[in-house]
């Protein structure tokens, strides 16, 4: 395949970093990836950790993960280092990061009552980016593990992940946090009559839109966030040092189809201008080439031969022949797509796409061998 | 006929990511647009063009086909359509609309873009030259919350445009006679799973949902006898290799027909993976065609 001109070395990747983030979109097997990563660390005599947001529930069961686990488990898998997994839990780590940031338990309360934090910390856009990203930091801090290996949230697109976060900082922190809070704050003692005027127009309009409960809500949570932005940022700006380090990179997950590659191309551009490695590329389900020649005629008999009574519809012969046929089309589309991956800069590999879900230890290990190129 | 499948006036399309949900949307709207006017509508904030129609998405519908428009619906443009239309002096407040300031209101009060993206498509079933609307809906997670940013908006907002305008919302995503949700799904443990949380968060709210477009799928082409002799075949290498085709073929049926098990067959519909992707839009569409028939017949 085009692409695969350097194959990426996970063996020397894996002892060699510290923090693997995995992206890409959603549906190219990047829980399975993560984990698969994992089991290689631990059998390379890494202590692994493995932080997923939300995996296949018989994968999860594999890794001994139930709902309710925000602290890294151990894994029982045969190897010379070791293995844990985490499931991230949006909700709860904001509410730790709430109590850690908060300057007194009664903005803490405030800000726990509050209908807006409530759908902050569950669904606002962003939200789940900025808590993985927060819960990266505190393992890294705390030195527990090796390697950690990051599934990315599912994402619409793989640029959320660096984006987001920032996104949501800017906004609570931007033009509109300060009016709100203005009445309370600095603003509100100096005489800008310009100033309060026009906000006060904006005000009622968006009132007006909104309706007055909303922007009460929003309002007050701002005032009794504003106090946290310090913390939050100085942690956001660590959080984009650790990104930079020689010791964190990112991997690339993608499926060689059309709109998976896209967005792979568009992410590995920006993470070159941010400075950010990227460990390579791996493309996930690929259907492999049809190895030998078309079947002869010799061939077609024996096939006939071997099940010869067969019912009505297609001969048996000729069914095989579809089946070939249609596993060579496979093999060109996925290979043809793949030359569109502008990425021969970087390192890649191809996993056969291997007929069957992946949920046990013994998948995982299997697909860890591949990684490993063995 | 297509139309006595589909009667709805609003069909949202949603599943996991990755699942083929744009390419589903794209030949439901192709389906119906054979006889009606169809707009196809998709919520995605990002600049790219349509992955099937590859046309530039804008925010006005733009005819692509006989028939069939799509369009892409974006909050902002939404409120400032609003604000044209049903206030006073419209004009005045266009700079601001257009501001920093603006922008991080909508992002940040919960619900307010989702309304107005909502609005808009309401506008577009009510108040439109199409009398079909196909929504390329967000992955399953985000669609539940928009299905129910209504609720919540008149849970929290008691009077005023926008307690207004959700209830409309509301009156027509839970109208089973007006709307349905059509799932996409691949025969896959977590994208059926998905589809199945959808379908029961439908169902509580007594919506107009499924069936499940099962993305592709592998037919099960051989017998377990032959199978069997497959895996025994002795002879020349190309017919060992396409031996190991076949089995790996026939394992790979094997275990989706057990994924989707738990779905009645008329609950499905089979869309085969196809391998060129120059005819694969006509060809879902020839395949949701056949589906949908046969589960008239």
């Amino acid at each position: 395949m085009s692409c695969a001109a350097v194959s990426i070395d996970f063996v020397r990747l894996v002892a060699e970093q510290r923090v693997i983030v995995c992206c890409g979109t959603g549906g190219v097997g990047k829980t399975t990836s993560a984990a698969a990563l994992g089991v290689l660390a631990a059998r390379q005599g890494r202590r692994a950790l493995v932080m997923t947001i939300d995996p296949a529930k018989r994968l999860a069961q594999a890794m001994g993960l139930n709902d309710l686990d925000n602290d890294p488990q151990t894994v029982a898998v045969d190897a010379s280092g070791a293995l844990s997994a985490m499931m991230l839990d949006t909700k709860r780590t904001f509410d730790q990061m709430i109590e850690t940031y908060a300057p007194s338990e009664r903005i803490r309360d405030t800000i726990f009552e509050n209908s807006y934090y409530q759908q902050l910390s569950s669904s606002l856009g962003g939200s789940r980016e900025l808590i993985a990203m927060e819960r990266v930091l505190e393992i890294i801090t705390a030195g527990e593990f090796d390697l950690l290996i990051v599934d990315t949230p599912p994402a619409q697109h793989a640029l959320d992940f660096l984006d987001a976060p920032q996104r949501l900082i800017d906004l609570l922190d931007g033009s509109l946090t300060r009016m709100l809070i203005a009445p309370y704050g600095v603003a509100a003692r100096v005489q800008f009559n310009f100033f309060r005027q026009s906000s006060a127009a904006a005000l009622k309009f968006m009132e007006r839109l909104s309706g007055v409960e909303m922007l009460a809500d929003l309002s007050n949570f701002l005032l009794a966030f504003s106090s946290m932005f310090d913390g939050l940022k100085s942690r956001s700006a660590k959080v984009m040092e650790l990104m930079n380090e020689s010791t964190t990179s990112f991997l690339l997950i993608c499926a060689p189809e059309p709109v998976s590659l896209g967005q792979v191309n568009q992410f590995a551009e920006r993470l070159e201008r941010e400075q950010i490695a990227i460990s390579g590329v791996l493309v996930n389900r690929v259907h492999p080439r049809v190895a030998g020649d078309s079947l002869t005629s010799d061939d077609i008999r024996i096939l006939d031969e071997v099940a010869a009574d067969s019912t009505a519809g297609r001969r048996f012969s000729q069914r095989v022949s579809d089946a070939v046929a249609e596993a060579r089309a496979l093999a060109d589309a996925d290979a043809h797509a793949l030359a569109a991956l502008k990425l021969s800069a970087h390192p890649s590999l191809s996993i056969p796409h291997f007929n069957r879900d992946l949920h046990s230890l013994d998948d995982l290990a299997e697909f860890a061998e591949i990684l490993a190129g063995r | 006929m297509t139309d006595s499948v589909f009667p709805e006036n609003l069909i949202i399309v949603s599943g996991k990511g990755g699942v083929g949900k744009s390419s589903v949307a794209a030949a439901t709207a192709r389906l119906l647009a054979r006889s009606e006017n169809t707009v196809l509508v998709t919520l995605d904030p990002h600049d790219a063009p349509h992955p099937v129609f590859d046309v530039p998405l804008r925010y006005e519908p733009i005819e692509v086909a006989p028939r069939l428009s799509v369009c892409r619906i974006e909050a902002l443009a939404a409120v400032r359509e609003y604000v044209r239309r049903k206030l006073p002096f419209a004009g005045l407040y266009d700079a601001f609309l257009r501001g920093r300031m603006f922008r991080d209101f909508a992002e940040a009060a919960p619900g307010f873009r989702e309304l107005m993206c909502l609005g808009k498509l309401y506008d577009l079933v009510t108040d439109s030259p199409f009398s079909r609307v196909v929504f390329d809906a967000p992955a399953t997670g985000h669609l539940k919350t928009l299905l129910d940013v209504a609720k919540t908006t008149l849970a929290a907002v008691h009077v005023g445009p926008l307690n207004h305008n959700a209830r409309k919302i509301q009156d027509l995503l839970l109208d089973p006679s007006r709307t349905r949700v059509l799932l996409v799904a691949l025969p896959e443990e977590m994208a059926l799973r998905e589809a199945g949380e959808l379908q029961e968060f439908c169902r509580q709210r007594r919506m107009t949902v499924g069936p499940v477009v099962i993305n592709q799928w592998v037919a099960q082409r051989f017998s377990s006898d032959e199978v069997s002799a497959l895996r025994q075949l002795r002879g020349s290498a190309a017919l060992a290799s396409a031996a190991a085709v076949c089995v790996g073929e026939s394992e790979l049926a094997a275990v989706q027909a057990e994924a989707v098990a738990s779905l009645a067959r008329s609950q499905r519909l089979h869309v085969p993976r196809f391998s060129d992707a120059s005819t694969v839009h006509e060809k879902m569409i020839e395949a949701l065609d056949r589906e949908l028939r046969s589960r008239v017949d």
